[in-house]
């Protein structure tokens, strides 16, 4: 149904309206947010790390990444549950460990989250009949900050920001986008990679702090616009920053936040991340010393994922009598990985001497799988 | 700020047959979709070269198992003969014979 007549309205007590939700705009029934884990739910790494700030990558909360540069800057990352009522139970806490006062023109420190421009489409972007949308969120910190929300068209280079202040208590912002009509030729690629970025300035230095904040309209990106009027979140060991409740939807009405359950949220997380635990696998013997080994990835990941062993487990097997364990702690050689399974070769038994074994021990984490973004 | 690969958690990386192992504990496969591929890549434009997928040694050690393997599964599959010898007195063939010492000589334990 997508006529553009069609809209419903909000009504208050006596029948007074509220305002009105555009059904062809598509923000009444199914799924309206884009963003996955907005309300900070899925921590399959971990759900809090220490002394972040040195690299990028994704510590604690699935889909989010964290992407410092050039800061002395570092931060502790927690999955607590302090989200507002009625929202989300749990947020995302930031909570600056190491200052860093002398801020270099290089320096940023931006959290983000990256999505698919297949997933993307129905925004429209760069062509005609673009569509408007809409990111919301909810904030809180230690004291009054200003930050930058940005949304990153990484196919085109695109950019536009909003400038939003924290409080001490929970408040939501609320920000309308609009349509990037362009000249035809920046949509979003229909694949399975990176197209838009929503960014979070948290810290920056002058070379991107230095311009005019690009609030009203999408435009070629700038990197001394990108972060104008921000705060700097490594300003002090005081400082705290709590995020959730995250949302994107195309559209011009910040529509209150989308509960998913926790398995669905899991499920859309898994693309990006899964655990492996060592009752998946099944090995088949290729020596004495070493197998082949193979599990089920599900759902089917982004790409071929990176494996990784994780340390301080032993991957144990069970064959028709004896169980078996590597003493290896590297990782898989020869390994074929791809979107719906892995496999590979695991050295460090000795005497294995059945055909096939089954993975033992189920609970115990032994490999990662990683397609992040 | 887009999409700068970092190379500075890359210490050690060899080539695999479906890609690369990085720092011993890392499979990643040769897919430029794959962020962490997208780290290798940029790490040997930086002038590095990855480590050959096995070195002389390991494969040395890898061909020992396989012959290993294969030698036991023989000895394996002929002991009945052995057995019926020692419980009936039937003799056991020359060829059997030949190939089990065979077999015998050329297990020398890797592992």
């Amino acid at each position: 149904m997508t006529r553009a007549s069609d809209t419903a309205k909000l009504l208050g007590a006596g029948g007074s309206i509220l305002g009105s939700l555009d059904v062809g705009g598509g923000q009444i029934g199914g799924r309206r947010n884009i963003a996955i884990n907005g309300a900070m739910n899925v921590a399959q790494r971990s759900a809090s790390v220490t002394g972040i700030g040195a690299a990028a990558g994704y510590f604690t909360l699935d889909r989010w990444n964290i992407t410092p540069s050039g800061t002395a800057g570092r931060l502790t990352m927690t999955q607590t549950a302090d989200g507002p009522s009625g929202v989300s139970a749990n947020c995302m806490k930031l909570d600056c460990t190491t200052a860093d006062a002398s801020i270099a023109a290089g320096e940023y420190l931006v959290l983000q989250q990256k999505f698919e421009g297949q997933d993307l489409q129905s925004i429209g972007k760069g062509v005609a009949g673009a569509k408007e949308f809409t990111v919301s969120f909810y904030v809180k910190a230690n004291a009054a900050f200003d930050f930058v929300c940005e949304l990153y068209d990484t196919d085109n280079g695109r950019i536009i920001s909003r400038l939003f202040s924290t409080t001490t208590g929970w408040a939501r912002h609320e920000f309308t986008f609009p349509a990037d009509v362009d000249d035809g030729s920046s949509p979003f690629d229909d694949d399975n990679a990176e197209s838009l970025q929503l960014n979070f300035w948290l810290h920056g230095g002058s070379d991107f702090t230095s311009g005019t904040l690009n609030a009203t309209a999408w435009t070629n990106a700038t990197n001394t616009n990108r972060a104008v009027g921000i705060d700097s979140f490594f300003s002090s060991t005081d400082n705290n920053f709590f995020i959730t409740g995250v949302q994107m939807e195309v559209g011009s009405v910040a529509t209150p936040f989308e509960h998913r359950s926790y398995g669905e949220e899991l499920a859309l997380c898994k693309r990006y991340f899964q655990n492996i635990s060592n009752g998946e696998l099944w090995g088949s013997t290729n020596t004495t010393a070493r197998m082949r080994i193979n599990a089920k990835l599900s759902p089917d990941m982004r790409v071929a994922p990176t494996i990784a062993r994780l340390a301080d487990t032993t991957v144990t097997f069970q064959g028709s009598a004896a169980g078996k364990a590597s003493t290896s702690t590297t990782a898989a050689q020869g390994a074929t990985t791809s979107t719906t399974s892995l496999g590979f070769d695991l050295g460090g038994f000795s005497s294995l001497g059945d055909r096939a074994y089954a993975g033992a021990n189920s609970a115990v984490l032994v490999f990662t799988a990683d397609s992040e973004l | 700020m887009n999409q700068k690969n970092n190379t500075a958690w890359i210490v050690s990386c060899k080539s695999s047959k479906a890609g690369y192992i990085v720092n011993d504990t890392i499979s990643i496969p040769n897919d430029p979709a794959n962020r962490h591929c997208g780290d290798v890549l940029a790490w040997i434009a930086e002038g590095n070269t990855p480590a050959p997928d096995f070195t002389d040694a390991e494969i040395a050690v890898n061909a020992q198992a396989v012959t290993n393997a294969t030698s036991q599964a023989y000895l394996a599959s002929t002991d009945w003969y052995v057995i019926r010898h020692a419980e009936k007195g039937v003799a056991i063939p020359d060829d059997i014979t030949s190939s089990r010492q065979k077999a015998r000589e050329a297990i020398e334990e890797a592992d």
